[in-house]
C-alpha cells in the first residue's frame, strides 16, 4: 500500500455511507440491529427492573414474591441507617489535618472551577452547572474518604471500593509502564517475557484469589519461614488485620492486571516513531529527559485510555475480595459489588439494587471525570 | 512481534471526542498493516550506536527476570501443590518434589477421574467461552463494519419512544399483568408514539452516538442486572443452563468487542472494498476475501480478550446456574470446603481450566497487542 | 471495446454536496481521454460514477451500447486504477493481479498464464510473490496496472495513476503508459489535475471546472484535442487554465473607428491587422469592454520581421532563468486590470504576478529594466467578460 492511503484523497468517509452498499437497506439493518437488540434486552430492560428494584421492598411470599414500592428508603438505609456503617463508613476523631485536606482539596476545586467559567464565555452557565455538579460530588467523595481513612474513622465498602480501584489502577500502571519501557529495549528474548506476562491475565479471577491465599498464606505458604523471622511464633494472619488484608486484595489485583497495562503499553511504546527519541539522543539528551519529554507525553492518551478502562473494570470488583477474604476481617474488604452480592443472598434485593445503582452512578461519574478533564485534554495538548 | 505496529502521530480521539470525528484515520490503516517503516524493532541490530550499553542491559535483564520470577511463582507453587498429598500441604510447605516431597497425582487422579463434575464443569467452560465469544465476534464484528461504513442515523424520538414502550411494558408487568401483555402493550405504546408525538422532532443520532452508546455499557456492574436476568431466565425456564450464560455473556462482551473492533475496521481503506468490486466481487466476496483478511488481527485479539472473560467468568455464572451449567471457576470455589480449601484439588482445577487459553494466547501471541492497541488508543 | 457516453450526467451527494452538473459527453471506442481539471472540480466523481462506485443521479451513462446507469461495476466491464492502487495487502502481487480473474472462475492454469503474460510485459515477473508492502511506489503502481490489463476489459478508467510518483518516474510512467494504450487500444479514460500530463497523454482533453457556489455552472467547459485547448480555449477558464505559465489577461475597451479596430493595453495602443479582425467579426462595432489575453511564451524580446509586431512595454520585477527559457514577470505602469473572476484564479495571487513573459535566455533584462517585448496580433485571445465566452 501507498504511504499515502487515505490521506491524500481528502475526503475519505469514516462514517458516511459508502456509496457502494447505499442501497444495501437490508443489510444495513441486519448488521448493527441485533447488537442494538441485544444490549437493550440485556442491559437497559434489566437496569430498569433493578431500578424498580432499588426503590421496592422485595419479599418471598407463599406461592411467589411481592414487591412493594417505597421510594428511597434503601438508598436513605444506606446513606443514613442502619447500613451507614457498613456503607458509608465511621467518620469519627478526625484530627485538623484531615479537615485541613478536605477544606484545601475543596477551595482547590472552587478555584478551578471558577476559572474554568471565566475562560468559557460561550456556555458560562452550563459550565458553572456542570462544574457544581462535579464540585459537590467530589468533595462529597474527598470528605467521606478522608475522615473515614483519618483518625479512628472507618472506611465503608464505598470508600474500600475506591481504594482498591485507585491504588490498584495506579499500581497497576506504573508497573505496567516501567516494564513496558524495558521491554521495549532490544534484547534479546523480548517474545519469551513478553509471552510470560501474559499468563496472569488468563488465569480466572477466583483461581488467582485463591493462588494469592495458598502463596501468603502464613502456616502453609511458601513464605511461611519469612513470616516467622519477622512475626515470630505469633499466629498473625494479615487476613485478620483490615489493612493488611485489603492491601493484599490490591497486590492480587495487580497480579492479576499489570500484564493489561503491559501489552498494551509495550504496543504503544513499539509503535512511537524511532526518529523522536533518535533526535533526543542526539541531542544530547539524557535517558531521564529523554522519557520525560519525549517518550512520556505522547502516551498519555493511550494511558489515560487505560486507566479508564482498568478503572471501570475495578470498580466491578468482587471475585477478589470474595474468595481472598470473604470480605472480612469484618467488612474491611467489602467492595459495594460484594456487598451487593451479599446483600443479595440475604435476600434483600432492593438493598442490593440500591447498592448497584450506587456503583453504577460512582463508576460512571469516575469515568467521565477521567474522560472530559483528563483525556480531552491531554488528546488536545499532546497530540 | 515479528513487525512493530507503526502509528503516525494521528491524534486519537477520546471517547466524547469521536462524536465529532467524521474522518477515518489514515495512520491506523498503516498500523493495520504494518506498513510504514520495516519493524522499528529488529532493524536496529548489533552496531547500533543506540543500542544499550552492557549495564543497562544488565539491569534490564534483572527487571524482566524480577518481574517474571513474581509472575511465574505463584505459577510454580500452584503446579507442585496439584503433586502434593493433603499432609504435604497441611504440615508446613514443602517446596521442590523429590527433594523435600514426593510427587504423587493423586489430586489429578481424583479430580479427573473421580470428582464427576470436573468433565461436565470443564465441557460447559469451553461451550460457553467458545460459543459466546464467537457470536460476540459475529455480532460485535458487523456492528463495528456497519458503524464504520454506513451512516445511521435514527431519531432520538424514535429511540426514545422505544425505551419508554419497553418502560411500558416493564411496568405493567411488575403491575401484575402477564409479561406477554405486557410486550403487546409497551409494542401498542411504541407505535402509537412512532405515528404521532416523535414525527416532530427532527434531532437525529449518528453513529458516534450509537458506538459511545454500546461501549458505554460495560460500565454497568453485572450485580446491576443480573438480578433481573435471573428472573428472566427463570420465566424462560433457562435457569442452570448453556444458553443463558451464552446470552448473558455476549451482551455483557459485546460493548468490548465493539470498542476494540471499530477502529480496526474503520482503519481499512474503503478503497480496498471499491477494488475488489471493481475486479468483480459481490459484497459478500468482498467481505470475506477483502475485509475479513485485513481485519485477522483485531478479530484474533478481540477473540482472545472476551473469551478471557467469558472463560472465568464467575458473579454471573454463581447466579444463573446451579448444578447443570457450572463452569469451571464455579467448581474452583466449591473446593473452598468447610474444612478449608482443598488447595491440591482447586490447584488441579485452576491448571485445567488456564492451560488451554494460556497455550491459545502464546500461539496467538503476536496478535495480541497489535489488535488490542487500535481500539485501545483511540478508546 | 466500447465506447461511452455521458447524457446529461449529474450528481448529488447524500449530504447534499452537488459535484457534478449536466456533463454531455462522448469517449469514443479506442480513445484516450483525458479529464483534468483543478482540485475539487469533480472529475474524480465523473469516473466513480462511470466505474459504478458512485450512484448517478442525473442524466444516462453508456458504455458501448448500454445504458450502465444501475448496474454495479462487475458488469460493467470496466477496471479502473485507483490513485493510491489500493492493492489488497494480505496477496501477493500475483495474487492480487489474479484476484479479478478468480472471482471470474478463470481456470487456474489459464489464469496463472494470463498473469505471468501481463508480469512480463509490465516487467515485474520478479517480484511476483512480493506482497504489496516490499513494493516500492513504481512497482505499485506497475502492480495496480497489471491487475487492471489483466482483465482484458472494454474500458481503463484511472484516477491520477501517477500522482503518488516522483517527478521522475512520473515522466517514465507516462510515456510507458503511451506506449501501453497505443499497443492494446482501449477505450481509457484518464483523470490528472496535471495539465501537463492531459496534453501530453490525451487524444483528447476535457477540461472541467467546479459547479461553483450554487452549483449552477456545468463542470465541462470544453472538450477537443490537445492542441484545440491551446490554440483555441472555448472560454477565459480553460484559456487560464491549459498552458503554463498561463496566459495573460487585460480588461480593455475596444475601440472602432471606421475599419480600424484597436485597443489599450496600459499605455499602449494596439492595433489589430485586418486579417485578426476578419476572424473575429464579433470584435467589431464593441466600444463594449473586452478581456484580451496572450501567453507568455508568445512574447518575445525580439521583434519579428515577416510579421507585424505589437510592442507592449513594461518594468521587469521577477526573472526567473529556468535553463532553457526564462520566466519575466512584469507590470505595467498604467491600466492593469488583471482577470481573476472567470478563471477562478484569485485577485490578490493574479496581481503578485503581474504579467509573465516567456523569453529566450540570451538577452535576459535584469531586474528593474524597462523591457520592451514583441507579440504576433494573431495571438491575441478575446473574451466576452460577461461570460467569459471566447469571441472568435
Ligand atoms: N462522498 C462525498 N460526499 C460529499 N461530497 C463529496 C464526496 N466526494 C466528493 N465530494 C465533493 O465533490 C466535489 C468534487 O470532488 P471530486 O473528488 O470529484 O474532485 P476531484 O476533481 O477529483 O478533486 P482532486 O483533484 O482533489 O482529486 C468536491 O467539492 C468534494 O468535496
Ligand atoms: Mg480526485
Amino acid at each position: 500500500m501507498a504511504e499515502t492511503d487515505i490521506d491524500k484523497t481528502g475526503h475519505e468517509p469514516a462514517s458516511r455511507d459508502v456509496e457502494l452498499f447505499a442501497h444495501d437497506t437490508a443489510s444495513k439493518r441486519l448488521l448493527l440491529s441485533p447488537t442494538v437488540l441485544l444490549v437493550i434486552f440485556l442491559s437497559v430492560v434489566p437496569l430498569l427492573f433493578s431500578g424498580y428494584l432499588a426503590l421496592s421492598r422485595f419479599r418471598f411470599v407463599r406461592g411467589g414474591f411481592e414487591v412493594n414500592f417505597i421510594g428511597f428508603d434503601n438508598f436513605e438505609k444506606l446513606l443514613v441507617g442502619s447500613q451507614q456503617r457498613r456503607f458509608v463508613g465511621n467518620l469519627e476523631q478526625t484530627p485538623w489535618w484531615a479537615w485541613a485536606l478536605i477544606a484545601l482539596f475543596v477551595a482547590a476545586q472552587a478555584v478551578m472551577a471558577v476559572q474554568a467559567v471565566r475562560r468559557s464565555p460561550g456556555h458560562r452557565v452550563r459550565t458553572a452547572v456542570l462544574r457544581m455538579v462535579v464540585l459537590a460530588v467530589t468533595a462529597v467523595l474527598v470528605y467521606v474518604a478522608v475522615r473515614s481513612l483519618t483518625g479512628e474513622g472507618i472506611p465503608g465498602t464505598l470508600v474500600v471500593t475506591l481504594v482498591f480501584v485507585f491504588l490498584g489502577v495506579a499500581l497497576q500502571y506504573f508497573l505496567g509502564l516501567g516494564l513496558a519501557l524495558v521491554a521495549a529495549q532490544q534484547l534479546r528474548g523480548r517474545r519469551l517475557f513478553r509471552t510470560l506476562y501474559l499468563i496472569p491475565m488468563i488465569v480466572t479471577p477466583v483461581g488467582a484469589a485463591f493462588l494469592f491465599r495458598m502463596v501468603t498464606d502464613t502456616s502453609k505458604g511458601p513464605l511461611e519461614p519469612l513470616w516467622k523471622l519477622a512475626f515470630g511464633d505469633s499466629d498473625f494472619t494479615w487476613v485478620n488485620e483490615p489493612w493488611p488484608a485489603r492491601i493484599a486484595i490490591v497486590l492480587a489485583d495487580t497480579w492479576q492486571w499489570t500484564p493489561f497495562m503491559f501489552v498494551i503499553l509495550l504496543a504503544a511504546v513499539e509503535s512511537l516513531p524511532p526518529e523522536l527519541t533518535e533526535a533526543a539522543k542526539v541531542d544530547g539528551a539524557r535517558a531521564w529527559s529523554q522519557f520525560w519529554l519525549v517518550t512520556f507525553p505522547q502516551l498519555i492518551p493511550v494511558s489515560l485510555t487505560l486507566v479508564l478502562i482498568r478503572s471501570i473494570e475495578a470498580f466491578k470488583i468482587v471475585d477478589l475480595p470474595q474468595v481472598l477474604t470473604g470480605g472480612g476481617p469484618g467488612t474491611a474488604t467489602e467492595s459495594l459489588s460484594l456487598q451487593a452480592l451479599l446483600e443479595w443472598r440475604a435476600v434483600n434485593l432492593g438493598g442490593s439494587a440500591a447498592l448497584a445503582y450506587v456503583l453504577l452512578f460512582v463508576t460512571t461519574f469516575v469515568a467521565l471525570l477521567i474522560v472530559n478533564y483528563g483525556r480531552r485534554r491531554a488528546v488536545a495538548r499532546f497530540t | 512481534m515479528s513487525e512493530s505496529t507503526q502509528i503516525s502521530a494521528d491524534p486519537p480521539k477520546t471517547v466524547t471526542e469521536t462524536a465529532a470525528a467524521t474522518e477515518a484515520q489514515p495512520g491506523w490503516g498503516r498500523a493495520l498493516f504494518g506498513l510504514g517503516r520495516n519493524g522499528g524493532g529488529r532493524s536496529r541490530l548489533a552496531h547500533d550506536p543506540l543500542a544499550l550499553s552492557p549495564r543497562a542491559r544488565a539491569g534490564a535483564y534483572a527487571v524482566l527476570v524480577a518481574w517474571s520470577l513474581i509472575v511465574l511463582f505463584p505459577i510454580y507453587w500452584m503446579i507442585t501443590t496439584s503433586f502434593k498429598t493433603p499432609l504435604d500441604v497441611n504440615s508446613g510447605p514443602v517446596y521442590l518434589p523429590g527433594v523435600d516431597f514426593e510427587g504423587t497425582t493423586e489430586a489429578w487422579d481424583y479430580i479427573i477421574n473421580e470428582e464427576p463434575q470436573t468433565t461436565r464443569a470443564f465441557v460447559n467452560t469451553v461451550v460457553v467461552g467458545v460459543v459466546s465469544s464467537l457470536l460476540t465476534l459475529v455480532l460485535g464484528a458487523s456492528a463495528s463494519y456497519g458503524l464504520s461504513r454506513l451512516e445511521f442515523r435514527p431519531r432520538l424520538a424514535s429511540v426514545v419512544a422505544f425505551l419508554a414502550g419497553i418502560a411500558v411494558a416493564v411496568a405493567t408487568t411488575i403491575a401484575g399483568l402477564a409479561w406477554q401483555m405486557g410486550i403487546l402493550l409497551g409494542l401498542a405504546f411504541f407505535a402509537a408514539s412512532i405515528a404521532t408525538w416523535a414525527r416532530r422532532f427532527e434531532f437525529r443520532l449518528s453513529n458516534d452516538d450509537i458506538a459511545f452508546w454500546l461501549i458505554s455499557q460495560r460500565i454497568l456492574p453485572p450485580i446491576a442486572v443480573v438480578l433481573p436476568l435471573y428472573v428472566f431466565f427463570q420465566q424462560l425456564q433457562l435457569l442452570d443452563t448453556r444458553t443463558a450464560l451464552i446470552v448473558t455473556y455476549v451482551g455483557a462482551n459485546v460493548p468490548i468487542a465493539i470498542w476494540l473492533l471499530r477502529d480496526f475496521f474503520a482503519g481499512i481503506p474503503v478503497h480496498l472494498e471499491e477494488a475488489a468490486a471493481i475486479d468483480g466481487a459481490t459484497r459478500p466476496q468482498t467481505f470475506w476475501f477483502v475485509v475479513l483478511p485485513a481485519a485477522v488481527p483485531g478479530l484474533v485479539a478481540t477473540f482472545l480478550f472476551i473469551m478471557v472473560f467469558a472463560w472465568n467468568e464467575f458473579l454471573i455464572a454463581s447466579v444463573l446456574t446451579s448444578a447443570d451449567a457450572q463452569t469451571m471457576p464455579m467448581l474452583v470455589v466449591a473446593q473452598n470446603a468447610t474444612r478449608g480449601p482443598q488447595w491440591w484439588n482447586m490447584s488441579v482445577l485452576i491448571l485445567i481450566m488456564s492451560l488451554p487459553v494460556i497455550l491459545m494466547a502464546g500461539f496467538l501471541e503476536r496478535f495480541i497487542a497489535r489488535g488490542l492497541l487500535v481500539g485501545a488508543v483511540k478508546g | 471495446m466500447a465506447g461511452m457516453n455521458l447524457d446529461g450526467v449529474g450528481k448529488t451527494y447524500p449530504d447534499g454536496t452537488r459535484a457534478v452538473r449536466s456533463v454531455n459527453m462522448t469517449v469514443e471506442d479506442g480513445e484516450f481521454m483525458v479529464l483534468v481539471g483543478p482540485s475539487g472540480c469533480g472529475k474524480t466523481t465523473v469516473l466513480r460514477m462511470m466505474a459504478g462506485l458512485e450512484s448517478v443521479t442525473e442524466g444516462t451513462l453508456s458504455i458501448g451500447d448500454r445504458v450502465v446507469n444501475g448496474l454495479p461495476p462487475r458488469e460493467r466491464d470496466i477496471v479502473m486504477v485507483f490513485q493510491n492502487y489500493a492493492l489488497y495487502p494480505h496477496m501477493t502481487v500475483a495474487e492480487n493481479i489474479g484476484f479479478g480473474l478468480r472471482l471470474q472462475k478463470v481456470p487456474k492454469a489459464e489464469r496463472a498464464e494470463r498473469v505471468k503474460e501481463v508480469a512480463e510485459m509490465l516487467e515485474i515477473i520478479d517480484i511476483i510473490d512480493k506482497k504489496p508492502k516490499a513494493l516500492s511506489g513504481g512497482q505499485r503502481q506497475r502492480v495496480a496496472m497489471g491487475r487492471a490489463i489483466v482483465r482484458r476489459p472494454s474500458a481503463f478508467l484511472m484516477d491520477e495513476p501517477l500522482s503518488n510518483l516522483d517527478a521522475k518516474l512520473r515522466v517514465q510512467m507516462r510515456s510507458e503508459l503511451i506506449q501501453l494504450h497505443s499497443r492494446l487500444n482501449v477505450t481509457t479514460v484518464y483523470v490528472t489535475h496535471d495539465q501537463v500530463e492531459a496534453m501530453t497523454m490525451g487524444d483528447r482533453v476535457a477540461v472541467l471546472r467546479s459547479v461553483g457556489g450554487e452549483g449552477q455552472r456545468p463542470n465541462l467547459q470544453q472538450v477537443g484535442t490537445p492542441q484545440e485547448l491551446y490554440e483555441q480555449p472555448a472560454n477565459l477558464f480553460v484559456a487560464g487554465f491549459i498552458g503554463s505559465p498561463s496566459m495573460n489577461f487585460i480588461e480593455t475597451n475596444m475601440e472602432t473607428q471606421g475599419s480600424e479596430v484597436s485597443f489599450m493595453l496600459g499605455v499602449d495602443r494596439v492595433v489589430l491587422p485586418a486579417g485578426v479582425v476578419e476572424s473575429t467579426p464579433r470584435l467589431l462595432n464593441r466600444d463594449t469592454p473586452v478581456i484580451v489575453g496572450f501567453r507568455p511564451e508568445s512574447l518575445s524580446l525580439r521583434k519579428s520581421h515577416d510579421h507585424p509586431n505589437v510592442t507592449v512595454t513594461g518594468t521587469a520585477e521577477v526573472t526567473e532563468y529556468l535553463g532553457a527559457a526564462a520566466h519575466i514577470t512584469f507590470r505595467k505602469a498604467v491600466g492593469i486590470a488583471v482577470v481573476s473572476h472567470h478563471t477562478d484564479r484569485s485577485t490578490a495571487d493574479a496581481e503578485r504576478h503581474g504579467f509573465v513573459a516567456q523569453v529566450e535566455t540570451d538577452s535576459m533584462p535584469q531586474t528593474g529594466d524597462r523591457v520592451e517585448f514583441f507579440l504576433r496580433p494573431e495571438h491575441f485571445h478575446f473574451f466576452d467578460p460577461e461570460d467569459g465566452r471566447s469571441l472568435r
